[in-house]
């Protein structure tokens, strides 16, 4: 296994990463308050962003040869600045993510890819030619498409799978930390059926959306009665993105559309009809019965997307659940009630 | 003859309401203490001491409130806000939107012509705007919290309260009581600062009339006052708000005997 990048936003290609003979190792942050990170960053900024910083703080990160830090939104912009003195060691690579998906975006952002991938690879002994990230775009896609497969036959019910499971191996998958973790992605459906055979048939269908979702809340949804078929999330099927036609030439033109061109996230404001239709097409083929937004505490992006969310559940008819969340894993009380309530509802 | 119990645990009162035949024949209010299952047996027992009915009797045992999860005897366990729901629906059939204020959690709660829960909206983490707070005022300003009400209508304007914060506006109440501003003003402020945080989330969940409030708080006529003020709508307030979460646990006991 190469030294460790990490990284936050599922906005980073980690193919580039990969590609260099480095692992890339997905930041998610710790259970419990932060009061180290809040030394340094205010009260009122993205609890996971600070609940990340309070792991470096802590030393409870395995050490990390550099960090990208995509500033996808102003939180993001604030850790950038701090991690260099307060968090990881390591070196601190930024990323500037367009909030857009058309050809000014793409053609920048794979500029922006470019100089991020000259700046690694001065971290490591390899230089990066276009047929290693070849390789590596291949690799992920097929762990990626067989994700996606997965995750559409646990929708369809065709196999059992349960939240925490799902959760536990996409975390596990992002770390790159876990030979089980790296594993998921290849082995396909036939390993995973054997895990876990919890039965939700008859539950309400249940999309859970949000920024970045608490780990914990799909197995508080099923423990509480409810059957969540697809968690929208950074952490969750985002990060799958979506097939694309394969570019021919240039890598980072590829990654860029890949990316750019995924399901948007709650911060691509300029995308929001796109976002709407992504929506549109879970809840579609997905059979989805109503919806359950976590909001993080202070983050902008997905209070704004809420709303739209809101205006799309109202105009559909779908039920629609706002979970609030600080991301300390203190929230199990509050939402209980919420959700069982919801829940009844149907 | 169907008799059923419903057992509604809150925060700082545990309720007990036992039907016979779709009416009322006995309920209790009791302080919750930290064994809920003690407390929920004693206030069961109590009321149907007060029905004249043996706990064989009992056909069915539906337990709500925060606390719901620790009655072992519940056969079922309903959330309060399909509870309050059902417990108007009981008394007033036409009603559109139930506001529950209890004594940790306020909430809004819509309703569908059929009297099921078509959306609602709960306070967010903190004690702003609920029973607990007007409780640590109450004990401030040294006002019995029974008194609250009567001595806000007597008030002919409401000092400004600007923060909701219990702690916060705690230090403000004080400041205030420095001041020498009148008590009754300083409550009335009170009643009007959670009036707005309510009326605010009502909006959020559009409300719509006719509109009743439940929980202990709907027994404080000044609150009640300032939220029709603030949504400029009568607020129908049932004779005890404070066991329609336990009534209307009682009836969905009933309505799957059915
Ligand atoms: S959760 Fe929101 S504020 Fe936090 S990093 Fe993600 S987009 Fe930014």
């Amino acid at each position: 296994m190469g030294a460790l990048i990490g990284w936050f936003c599922h906005y980073t290609p980690v193919e580039i990463i990969t590609a260099l003979g480095f692992t890339p190792y997905r930041l998610l942050g710790r259970e419990g308050n932060t009061p180290r990170a809040d030394t340094y960053l205010v009260g009122n900024l993205c609890p996971y962003v600070k609940s990340c910083l309070e792991t470096a703080i802590r030393q409870e990160l395995p050490p990390l040869a550099g960090t990208v830090i995509a500033r996808s939104c102003n939180a993001m912009i604030h850790l950038a600045s701090t991690w260099p003195r307060y968090g990881g060691r390591g070196a601190t690579l930024v990323l500037d993510v367009p909030r857009r998906l058309d050809e000014e975006a793409v053609l920048y952002y794979s500029q922006d890819l470019r100089r991020l991938a000259g700046e690694l690879a001065r971290l490591g002994e390899r230089q990066l030619e276009d047929s290693l990230l070849w390789q590596a775009i291949d690799a992920w896609e097929e762990q990626r498409s067989c994700w996606r497969g997965l995750l559409a036959a646990r929708a369809r019910g065709e196999i059992c799978l349960s939240g925490s499971d799902v959760m536990a191996w996409l975390d596990g998958w992002q770390t790159g930390m876990t030979a089980a973790g790296r594993d998921k992605g290849q082995a396909g459906s036939a390993t995973i059926e054997q895990r876990s055979r919890p039965d939700f048939r008859g539950r309400p269908r249940l999309m859970l959306a949000g920024s970045i979702l608490p780990a914990e809340l799909p197995a508080l949804v099923e423990e509480w009665g409810g059957w969540p078929v697809c968690e929208d999330a950074c952490n969750g099927r985002r990060f799958l993105l979506a097939e694309v036609a394969r570019e021919t030439g240039d890598p980072y033109l590829h990654l860029a559309r890949l990316y750019l061109g995924g399901p948007p996230c709650p911060r691509m404001v300029a995308d929001q009809t796109r976002r709407q239709q992504y929506w549109a097409g879970v809840v579609n083929d997905y059979q989805i019965d109503g919806v359950i937004y976590h909001v993080m505490k202070f983050c902008d992006a997905a209070i704004y997307d809420f709303r739209a969310m809101k205006d799309f559940c109202d105009r559909r008819g779908l039920p629609l659940l706002r979970l609030d969340g600080d991301y300390t894993g203190g929230g199990r009380g509050q939402w209980q009630t919420r959700v069982e309530a919801f829940l009844e509802m149907f | 003859m169907t008799v059923t119990a419903g057992l509604d645990l809150g925060s700082l009162t545990t309720k007990a309401v036992v039907i016979r035949d779709g009416a009322i024949a006995g309920s209790v209010v009791m302080k919750s203490g930290v064994r809920s299952e003690d407390i929920a047996w004693r206030a069961l027992k109590a009321a149907l001491d007060q029905a004249g009915i043996g706990e064989e009797q009992v056909d069915g045992i539906v337990a709500t409130g925060y606390g719901r999860v620790r009655v072992p005897f519940a056969h079922r366990k309903v959330t309060e806000i399909t509870c309050h729901a059902r417990g108007i629906y009981h008394l007033w059939p036409e009603v559109a939107t139930v506001i529950d204020i209890g004594g940790q959690d306020s909430k809004v709660i819509l309703l569908d012509r059929g009297g099921k829960v078509r959306d609602f909206v709960m306070n967010e983490k903190c004690a702003a705007g609920t029973g607990r707070f007007l409780e640590v005022m109450a004990r401030s300003l040294e006002v019995n919290v029974e008194e609250m009400g009567e001595l806000s209508l007597a008030a002919p304007r409401g000092a400004s309260i600007s923060s909701m914060c219990t702690v916060f506006a705690e230090s403000e109440v004080v400041s205030l009581v420095a001041e020498g501003r009148p008590v009754a003003e300083i409550i009335r402020g009170l009643h009007e600062a959670v009036a707005q945080r309510v009326a605010a989330m009502a909006s959020r969940v559009g409300w719509e009339e006719p509109v009743a409030m439940t929980g202990g708080v709907a027994k404080n006529r000044g609150v009640v006052k300032s939220l029709e003020d603030n949504l400029g709508t009568a607020i129908r307030v049932p004779p005890d708000p404070q066991i329609i979460g336990a009534l209307g646990a009682a009836l969905l006991a009933a309505d799957s005997k059915k």
